[in-house]
């Protein structure tokens, strides 16, 4: 449902991302993972449609994503930016209903779509707390409500768990994941346990590349991330489930 | 939120008529009444009542009251398109660009800059200045480079403008004290004239995006991904906040604080939702310029002390009072 040809960005004399390409299919959980600095983000950027690849072509569907119209796109993917910060006293019930904006034209059952999205994530009791007064974990999940309400096929998330406790973590992701039956996610994250439990494919990066794509069971491998994250790490089994475990050693 | 809005209207009603009884002339609430219908050929009021109401204070109050609510509707668009609370005309520098636009052009009208150029000038050289400040920051990212670009802009233009009023020392030329400080005292139905279309029809820019304001709160990337275009709506913003305060401006000079206090107050009351705050900062701005105008006929009567002098004085209080209540901006 979305492919990427080739694509790169070039800033100043920098490759920050390098002719990567990568073809999505509907239904699939992709975790972009990879260290500091690898091009994580700015690569689900352009994926998003929010950063213009310098070159390179994405489409998704059938059509060149820079075709798109912003409100054409706003029906189609959900992006959830890092960091992200709300200015105003909104509340949680607010943020949430903002993801409604591109279905504006419908109007109808708007209330239970955005009770619904509140419901999955479980943040229901904060409907009228003021965004400025939660928690950053929080304030995180009110953004995933926020993308849920807004129904796209598509949701593309930079570090959705940020901030989250392991708890949390784990049950985003995963009520991500199963709305991943019908909708496609990619999601930057950071913890390789996290992403290997809920993701149907890794994509890893490295200075910019990628420098593996596949099942996390075939791409975790202990050399490779030794590598890449430059301290010692060995991969084993998981002991409860199946799967990869991805373990620090001491140096 | 409707019933304050009312409320609030109502005082600004009551406060109009107020405005329109004092000043050199005082008059009773009977005196105001029966000036103002003997204005539209409806009974009989005394020559000069009539004269100090129709020619006078009405268009003074009237073109108060619009001011007001438009530097308050500018700062609250502005304050949207950069989610800053410090994002307003005066402090971006956009007033003072629109002062200096307004001196310029009336050096090229030999007899006096009739309100249309007047209004021309003042919002041209606002967008101008508001656009380019836009341009030169927006890369930047943070409402800090905005702000000390537009106060150290700000701060020049109104010393060239300055400058050229004593330069020119000329009696076609406004007077210093006018544009630095702000006066209603010369205002003209012509003027009004002018200046209500452009303003009214700049509120309605701002007021037709108040819910891609909403969504902007969210950061350009979430507004963006839920369908906003970003910097469209800021183009139109930054267009409609200079047309207001340019028109503004040609009327009664540079005046601070209105656009800094009145969002800042009304956000308080209507929340944040831009199409309850927007028609509610407009009312408190409307009505803090209006009774600072008062003040500024009455405190030290017959003698005028500019409004801008008394605005600051009232608007500075009560920032630094709502700013030691809350611990947020």
């Amino acid at each position: 449902m979305l492919e990427a040809d080739q694509i790169s960005y070039r800033i100043g004399g920098t490759t920050v991302v390098s002719e990567t390409s990568l073809a999505v299919e509907a239904g699939e959980f992709i975790a972009i993972v990879g260290p500091n600095g690898a091009g994580k983000t700015t690569l689900l950027a352009m994926l998003a449609g929010e950063l213009a690849p310098t070159s390179g072509m994405i489409t998704l569907g059938s059509q060149p994503l820079a075709d798109l119209p912003l409100d054409e796109r706003a029906l189609r993917r959900g992006y959830l930016p890092p960091h992200p910060r709300i200015e105003l006293a909104f509340s949680v019930r607010d943020v949430v209903a903002m993801g409604r904006h591109p279905w504006r034209a419908q109007g109808t059952g708007v209330d239970e779509v955005i009770g619904e999205a509140m419901r999955l994530v479980g943040i229901e009791p904060l409907a009228d707390r003021v965004v400025g007064s939660l928690s950053t974990g929080e304030a995180q999940l009110t953004q995933i409500a926020r993308m849920l309400a807004q129904d796209t096929p598509l949701l593309l998330l930079d570090e959705p768990t940020t901030g989250m406790d392991l708890g949390h973590q784990q049950r985003t992701l995963q009520t991500l994941a199963e709305s991943g039956r019908s909708a496609t996610v990619i999601a930057v994250i950071h913890d390789l346990n996290a992403a290997a439990s809920v993701a149907d494919r890794l994509v890893i990066l490295s200075a910019g590349s990628t420098a593996a794509i596949g099942a996390p069971s075939e791409v975790l491998e202990g050399d490779l991330l030794t590598d890449i994250y430059g301290y010692p790490i060995t991969v084993m089994g998981h002991p409860y489930r199946e799967g990869p475990l991805v373990l620090l050693r001491d140096p | 939120m409707t019933r304050r809005l009312a409320l609030l209207i109502g005082v600004l009603a009551g406060v109009s008529l107020f405005s329109l009884a004092v000043g050199e002339v005082s008059l009773t609430p009977s005196e105001v009444w029966d000036g103002l219908l003997s204005g539209v050929g409806l009974g009989f009021a005394p020559r000069l009542d009539e004269a100090v109401i129709w020619d006078l204070r009405l268009p003074r109050t009237l073109a108060v009251v619009i001011v007001g609510g438009g530097l308050a509707s500018a700062g609250v668009g502005l304050q949207g398109v950069y989610r800053h609370p410090m994002a307003e005309p005066y402090l971006l520098g956009i007033s003072s660009a629109a002062g200096l636009g307004v001196v310029i052009g009336s050096l090229f009208t030999p007899s006096g800059v009739p309100p249309v150029a007047a209004a021309a000038f003042g919002a041209l050289t606002a967008i101008s200045v508001a656009l380019a400040t836009h341009r030169l920051t927006a890369a930047a990212g943070s409402g800090n480079r905005l702000i000390l670009l537009g106060v150290a802009l700000g701060l020049t233009f109104l010393a060239w403008t300055v400058v050229i009023v004593f330069v020119g020392d000329s009696p076609r030329l406004p007077t210093f004290t006018y544009f630095v400080f702000g006066s209603f005292g010369s205002v003209t139905w012509p003027q009004l004239a002018v200046a209500t279309p452009l303003i009214l029809a700049g509120v309605a820019v701002i007021g037709a995006r108040a819910r891609s304001l909403d969504l902007m709160a969210l950061g350009d990337g979430q507004a963006r991904g839920l369908g906003v275009d970003v910097r469209g709506t800021g183009s139109w913003i930054l267009v409609a906040a200079g047309v207001v305060t340019g028109a503004g401006v040609a009327v009664s000079g540079v005046i601070g604080f209105v656009g800094l206090v009145a969002p800042m107050l009304a956000i308080r009351v209507s929340g944040p939702h831009h199409r309850r705050l927007l028609p509610m900062a407009m009312a408190i701005g409307a009505l803090f310029l209006l009774i600072s105008d008062v003040f500024s006929r009455t405190v030290a009567g017959p003698v005028e002390v500019p409004v801008g002098i008394i605005s600051a004085a009232i608007g500075g209080l009560l920032m630094t009072a709502l700013l030691l209540r809350s611990r947020t901006a």
